[in-house]
């Protein structure tokens, strides 16, 4: 009788054990869910919420506080303008030929000179960091010379699209005589105004007119006057423009 | 007892990896969602990440610092859930290999870009901090 007392004992012993080991193992599984689940999730919001921070860093189109000065904020003498040269709507581009992120917008002001061409002035001043780059000043007399033979335009072009060609050479003198020989220019002429006091005046008024309204990066958008964010894409671009011809 | 001091080591490597994903992905999302960086007189950042250092294999930089600290953090949650000490032989050899990229990373920074980017810096401080956490654990390891 005993015996069997004490078989039973036993039994009931190790069931408890059992219980208390399968207790423990579904403990320790939810705590190695509990991990995982926590592993996964922090990840994810890692990731989430810098996107948002990225996405609100620069909202669409938001005009900032600065602003081009009264006289600088119209189209002036000698300034290059696409478009409609009348129109109320100015956007004002202050760029550097040998800045990759000017480059990066140029096909964007291509487009959206051929899509606003009837309805909005688009005006291209000179800002070269001469800090950063080399050639920039250069090739912004260059894109000069070629507008005294009615070609600033096309030479701007050639510069933008070949930028990074150009960007790493020693000199440049050969390289930009050989564009506006491309362009049909009278070359010795091109040289010679490249090299001019008047040229060179024009661009130094164009950086002068950048730092004045402190301007310290290129590409600086101004729309009548007032500067926006950069758009981070041709369809936010477009988003602006059609913006403020709706408010006109 | 060494095991103890080894998970607080490996909490450690948790945190800094945690940090040093976020900072690295915060740099590729910029570059896949943001602005075209300008380039400007008065950042460093514009510089360095719009230079052709930031690319490599088409891709930037940033993204292999993504993956990078991503693995570290797994490899360190891996740990403290199995206990498993091979992982932790990783985690001692694999900051190596990330302090030599970042060794390569600052270098260009100071010494051919001439600027500097503070996510990059935070980027190389948190590497440089998983290489000593990674020396410690080394230690108790004594393999």
């Amino acid at each position: 009788m005993t015996e069997l007392n004490n078989k039973e004992l036993y039994e009931l012993k190790k069931e408890e054990k059992n219980k208390d080991k399968k207790v423990g193992d579904i403990k320790k599984a939810s705590k190695r869910l509990f991990w995982w689940l926590f592993v996964t999730v922090i990840i994810i919001a890692a990731v989430w919420s810098m996107v948002k921070v990225v996405a609100n860093n620069a909202p669409v189109g938001e005009k900032g506080i600065q602003k081009l000065s009264v006289e600088d904020m119209k189209i002036l003498p000698g300034d290059w303008v696409k478009g409609d040269i009348n129109s109320n709507i100015v956007l004002i581009e202050y760029s550097d030929l040998q800045c990759p992120a000017c480059g990066a917008y140029y096909p964007f002001m291509k487009q959206l000179t051929t899509e606003f061409g009837d309805k909005i002035a688009f005006v291209y001043r000179h800002f070269p960091l001469k800090q950063l780059h080399k050639h920039a000043e250069a090739a912004a007399r260059a894109a000069e010379a070629a507008g005294k033979q009615g070609k600033f335009w096309e030479m701007h072009d050639i510069l933008f699209e070949r930028q990074q060609m150009w960007s790493a050479k020693l000199t440049v003198k050969a390289t930009f005589s050989e564009y506006a020989k491309e362009l049909g220019l009278d070359v010795d002429k091109f040289e010679k105004d490249a090299d001019s006091l008047e040229i060179r005046g024009k661009v130094e008024n164009n950086f002068l007119s950048g730092e004045r309204n402190k301007v310290n990066s290129t590409p600086s958008f101004f729309l009548n006057g007032t500067k926006l964010q950069n758009p981070r894409g041709y369809e936010e671009f477009k988003e602006v423009i059609n913006n403020a011809i709706k408010e006109e | 007892m060494l095991l103890k001091r080894n998970n607080i080591i490996v909490i450690l490597v948790l945190i800094v990896s945690f940090l040093g994903f976020v900072d690295a992905t915060y740099l590729t999302v910029k570059d896949y969602l943001g602005q075209v960086p300008p380039c400007s007189i008065v950042e460093g950042c514009e510089q360095v990440l719009t230079s052709s250092y930031s690319k490599f294999l088409g891709l930037p930089v940033s993204m292999f610092g993504v993956f990078y600290y991503l693995l570290v953090f797994l490899l360190a949650a891996f740990y403290l859930d199995l206990k498993i000490e091979k992982i932790l032989k990783f985690l001692s050899i694999l900051p190596i290999v990330g302090f030599l990229a970042t060794l390569y990373f600052v270098y260009i920074q100071l010494f051919v870009l001439n600027y500097i980017c503070l996510y990059c810096m935070f980027s190389a401080l948190s590497s440089t901090l998983l290489l000593f956490l990674g020396f410690m654990i080394r230690r108790n390891l004594k393999f």
